[in-house]
């Protein structure tokens, strides 16, 4: 009962990968998959036990001061601002912090306010905001210094869906006027889609994927939505094809390029005939990749 | 203006958000100091030539009132904020920018506390010229002069070693009971609860080489007259001594402890 047990978990194991300048790479993976204990590796917020990284051509872990003058770090669960004070009073500390010119910290906080349409909010003490009011602030307080490398660790968790989309919309057209080099994690696949080019997926601490977005669309089958009550579906079509109940009262059917056409035929003939195929998206990939935990690379 | 000096009058703004928990605070002060008039009362009342311990009633009373506001001033809650930032991972966020992690604990602590201590030291300054005016104390400005240069060492001494303590979230995680026990056991050995003579000749030489001596026990003994010049200056080079040893544990335990560090939460 005195004694502790000691438990230890590797939490990321032998892997390897680059990041090009410029670039938004998102990572993903199931909760406790290492993403984030990734992002405080390559922010300087750990020491690994074993291994190296380089970000900008230091070690993060060494927290040189040069370094941390250009990375942004946003941690949704862990907030920067004062609490009690407005937001703009945690700009102000940040600009005397990252030792900001007076031009370059106006220059710097205008753009960051008129990307988020939030100039009426920033006299409002933090504590009174929205979540997602909170996190646009908690995202311009981080990239105030116009850092070259940023790390967003779930910027959109917790936001509804318009906070989402208004979160999507700045982080792409910061990067386009900035060109940095952006790590995001996050759980929702839209995200993903929507703002990276390429995505590293991680899977109990080792990299299951590693590729372009468009790569992970490429699937070897296609997806069937049969809307149809699957126990009245006769049994020969049952017996051959395997088949995933869907809520709403329907079913899908993964089905090769081969197996398409005999497929359909046999339904039509079934009398089925309300059906559609699905666009590949990039969550039944990950869902894969995922429950299978078996490496692919492309 | 520098970073520091930043984060210290943002703090100063923080704090003054909070005015009724900063009055309360310092009320609060006031009931030990009741309880410990009381104390010496009655123990003064059974005492047949009314000298204890080499100090008179009057002696102990100016010794209790003094500390009183020396506590006050000293007051520092830096361990408990720091150690709540290494459990839940708040830390990060100081980690990751260009800054040094005490040096901006102390920011916060001198803007925290400046609010504090005008209001402190403004009603010390009518208790200290009600006292001098009934004669119970000598002042002279060197004496306030030495009082202030020993109490601005004191505070730097006690926050740097509350601040070292604050590393032992890194080993033990939750913290609350051992810095309770610790707060208690500081108080006691530096003279903020009674004079150090009450624990004999033998332990007060033994304390004049422990921080703690310095923290509250001297600066008061400072301003009552009790110190002479000699052992005003070699206090300030044992303070000096402490400051060096404190700077370099520090270093090495904050250096041990970051290794540890697994900036909880997502």
């Amino acid at each position: 009962m005195f004694r502790r047990e000691k438990l230890y978990k590797q939490a990321l194991k032998d892997f390897s990968f680059t990041v090009s300048e410029g670039e938004i790479l998102g990572l993903i993976g199931a909760n406790g998959a290492g993403k984030t204990t990734l992002i405080k590796l390559l922010s300087g917020i750990l020491y690994p036990t074993e291994g190296g990284a380089e970000v900008l051509g230091f070690t993060p872990w060494e927290r040189k001061n040069a370094f941390k003058h250009q990375i942004g770090v946003v941690m949704a669960q862990k907030t920067q601002l004062w609490w009690d004070l407005p937001a703009i009073d945690s700009f102000e500390v940040n600009r005397y912090i990252y030792e900001l010119s007076d031009a370059e910290y106006r220059r710097n906080l205008d753009e960051l306010i008129t990307l988020f349409h939030v100039e009426k909010l920033q006299k409002v003490q933090v504590r009174r905001l929205s979540l997602g009011e909170r996190m646009k602030f908690e995202i311009i307080a981080s990239l105030l210094h116009n850092p070259k490398v940023i790390f967003l660790d779930e910027p959109t968790i917790g936001l509804d869906v318009v906070a989402q989309r208004d979160m999507r919309r700045f982080i792409l057209e910061y990067r386009k006027n900035h060109h940095a080099t952006i790590l995001v994690t996050s759980h929702y696949m839209q995200d993903i889609d929507e703002l990276c080019n390429r995505a590293v997926v991680l899977n109990h601490g080792t990299i299951v994927y590693d590729g372009s977005i468009a790569a992970m669309k490429e699937l070897p089958y296609r997806t069937l939505v049969v809307h149809h009550d699957e126990h009245l579906l006769p049994s020969a079509i049952k017996e051959r094809w395997a088949i995933t109940s869907l809520n709403n009262g329907s079913f899908q059917m993964r089905l090769q390029e081969e197996e398409i056409k005999p497929c359909i035929s046999a339904l039509i003939d079934a009398g089925i005939i309300n059906f559609n195929f699905v666009e590949a998206n990039i969550e039944e990939r990950v869902i894969d990749l995922l429950e299978q935990g078996g490496g692919v690379s492309s | 203006m520098t970073k520091y000096v930043k984060i210290s009058t943002i703090s100063f703004s923080n704090r003054l958000e909070y005015r009724s928990d900063l009055f309360f605070s310092l009320f609060s002060k006031v009931f030990p100091f009741i309880i410990q008039v009381y104390m010496w009362k009655a123990l003064y009342g059974g005492s047949a030539d009314g000298v204890l311990l080499n100090y008179s009633y009057k002696d102990i009373m100016l010794y209790t009132i003094i500390t009183l506001f020396v506590s006050a001033l000293l007051a520092v809650d830096v361990h408990y904020k720091v150690a709540g930032e290494i459990k839940d991972g708040h830390l990060s966020r100081f980690l990751v920018q260009p800054l040094s992690h005490m040096q901006c604990k102390a920011s916060e602590y001198i803007g925290e506390k400046a609010a504090d201590f005008v209001f402190i030291a403004l009603i010390m300054s009518i208790v200290l010229v009600a006292l001098s005016a009934v004669g119970w104390l000598k002042l002279s400005f060197l004496a306030v002069l030495k009082f202030l240069g020993a109490m601005a060492v004191g505070i730097s001494l006690q926050f740097l070693l509350f601040y070292c303590l604050s590393a032992a979230a890194f080993w033990i995680g939750e913290c609350g009971g051992v810095f309770t026990a610790i707060g208690v056991i500081s108080s006691i050995i530096s003279g903020a609860v009674f004079p150090l003579d009450v624990f004999g000749p033998e332990m007060l030489i033994i304390s004049r080489y422990l921080p703690f001596y310095y923290i509250v026990y001297f600066p008061s003994n400072v301003l009552i007259g009790r110190v002479s010049a000699v052992e005003f200056w070699q206090g300030l080079a044992v303070m000096a001594v402490w400051f060096a040893v404190l700077m370099a544990s520090k270093h090495v335990i904050w250096k041990n402890g970051m290794k540890r560090y697994i900036a909880a939460g997502g």
